[in-house]
């Protein structure tokens, strides 16, 4: 993966509960935009057209291979990445990013299906985020954020709960092997009120900025 | 790279452009419908929603960097193959011989302008193998005089002699890098009239489909003998035994008949009963391989029909 830009910093918040990421990054957003900071709040999938692919595929409208999927992830992150006005860009030009799901959110959900060796590899020209943020939300906490949303039936909970409880190994043995390499990954307690997970967020990005 | 196991067989024109790759793909599918009744004519980029983003990218509609544009066509490729309605491995499995204008020599020549091959080999490496690749050789020159008289659109990013004699170049590393690995990479002598191309292609393909095998003198006996249709019957009745045999494809039907009939031991059979089974090969043959399909379809369907 390419080297770091010195000034300006790139933030990625990871985990399986999306509504609890959009809360935090946020909150994390509107805190250093009061700090007078330059700071771009961004998520995955992208607005790019690739990430529109995405979106369609994941809400069952456009069918493709789960592997084809993995691919169009890392296609729209490079994107997103290198496009014009894109994350690289404004990191160049000192502006601060915060990302809503990276590279991680592929070695934890597309892993579901894919070997983690082949996710690494496409994935393998990204830039580095500067520190990652797992948010680790208990299950039934998700699960009852999703049931509001959506109507399951018993059987179909059921299987989400396996599913993302899955997705959360997958999560922690990719730290793991990530941390090792020298990535700054922070795993947060998130079976907390949002207000301690804030600040517990804050703090850290604060030692980074110094 | 993973191996073709279907029946069908896998053949990838490549070239420059300009090279004629368009032209052959067509001859050659044209060719393989008449000579099996199963041929499957496609290209990249692909019809699907990543191919689609790639022509825009490539005629400069649609801006995007090289390292997503390397990205995008194993994407494209990716969906090409295992999509599911008529993926390429699908049909392959379904006993379809698939031509494919372009294939990942394209991607390992062209993006490796840009970006690292080493990682353009990893993004394809979930791809099925092609039995046969050929590469049609035409000078740059050529090239860029036929792409200048017919304006394809195609690979406009592309579309000027420097660019193409770098592609050139790739081509050749490509080719030479891949040899140890077993690829059947083909070179083909591309700038003579179509019909001489075409002469050459076809010797190429033969080998592959075994157009030109006859059955030897024991296997005529066997094939005549009652002893291969009785052989063929026990394996209709286990009927999670009948897997790949296409018919369709006379000559290597004889040749799955006959391997099995000597060895006398099961082989993949998969009985396509749609459309016409025999086009070629001695009335006889002909007359008996109709007979042990009647057979097997009664056996199967319980009626002579699919």
């Amino acid at each position: 993966m390419s080297e770091t830009s010195p000034t300006s910093k790139f933030i990625v918040l990871e985990g399986i509960d999306s509504q609890a990421l959009q809360e935090q990054a946020e909150s994390l957003y509107s805190s250093l935009r009061k700090d007078r900071a330059r700071v771009h709040l961004t998520r995955e999938p992208s607005d790019g057209p690739f990430g529109s692919q995405i979106r369609l595929i994941l809400d069952g409208r456009l069918d493709v291979d789960e592997a084809t999927l993995a691919l169009f992830f890392a296609t729209d992150r490079m994107d997103h990445l290198n496009k014009r006005g894109g994350i690289l860009e404004r990191l160049e030009s000192g502006e601060h990013v915060i990302c809503i799901r990276y590279c991680l959110s592929s070695f934890a959900y597309q892993a579901l299906h894919s070997d983690l060796k082949w996710l690494r590899w496409i994935n393998a020209e990204c830039r580095l985020p500067d520190l990652t943020f797992f948010l680790d939300t208990p299950l039934d906490a998700t699960l009852e954020g999703l049931v509001k949303s959506n109507s399951y039936t018993a059987d179909e909970l059921g299987q989400e709960r396996k599913r993302l409880g899955k997705v959360r190994e997958n999560y922690l043995m990719a730290i793991e092997v990530l941390r090792v390499e020298g990535e700054k990954i922070v795993v947060v307690d998130g079976n907390r009120s949002a207000v301690a997970i804030e600040k517990d967020i804050k703090k850290h990005v604060d030692n980074l900025m110094g | 790279m993973i191996l073709n196991e279907g029946p069908g067989r896998f053949i990838v024109i490549e070239g420059l452009d300009g090279a004629g790759t368009t032209t052959q793909a067509r001859l050659l599918h044209d060719h393989l419908l008449k000579a099996t009744g199963m041929a499957y004519l496609t290209q990249e980029p692909s019809r699907g929603p990543a191919g689609a983003q790639i022509r825009s990218i490539l005629t400069r509609r649609l801006k995007a960097d090289r390292q997503t544009l390397a990205l995008l066509f194993a994407t494209d490729r990716l969906d090409h193959l295992y999509c599911r309605n008529n993926g390429i491995a699908h049909r392959l499995a379904g006993g379809w011989h698939v031509v494919c204008d372009r294939y990942y020599l394209s991607s390992l020549a062209y993006q490796s302008l840009d970006v690292e091959r080493r990682w353009i080999y990893q993004l394809n490496y979930l791809c099925i193998r092609p039995d046969l690749t050929i590469f049609l050789d035409v000078p740059v020159e050529t090239c860029m005089q036929r792409i200048t008289a017919s304006r394809g659109f195609h690979y406009e990013l592309f579309e000027n002699s420097e660019a193409l004699r770098m592609v050139a170049g790739r081509y050749q590393e490509v080719m030479e890098g891949l040899r140890p690995f077993s690829e059947n990479v083909q070179v083909v002598k591309g700038d003579l009239p179509i019909e001489r191309v075409w002469g050459f292609v076809s010797k190429r393909v033969e080998p592959l489909l075994g157009v030109d095998w006859l059955p030897s003198q024991k296997q005529q006996e066997l094939l005549r003998s009652n002893k291969l249709m009785s052989v063929f019957k026990d394996l209709a009745a286990e009927r999670e035994n009948l897997f790949l045999l296409s018919i369709r494809s006379i000559n290597s039907g004889y040749q799955a008949l006959f391997a099995h009939a000597e060895r006398e031991r099961p082989i993949p059979v998969n009985f396509y009963t749609t459309g016409k089974i025999l086009t070629q090969g001695p009335l006889d043959y002909q007359l008996k391989l109709k007979e042990i399909v009647r057979e097997v379809r009664i056996k199967m369907y319980g009626r002579p029909w699919a």
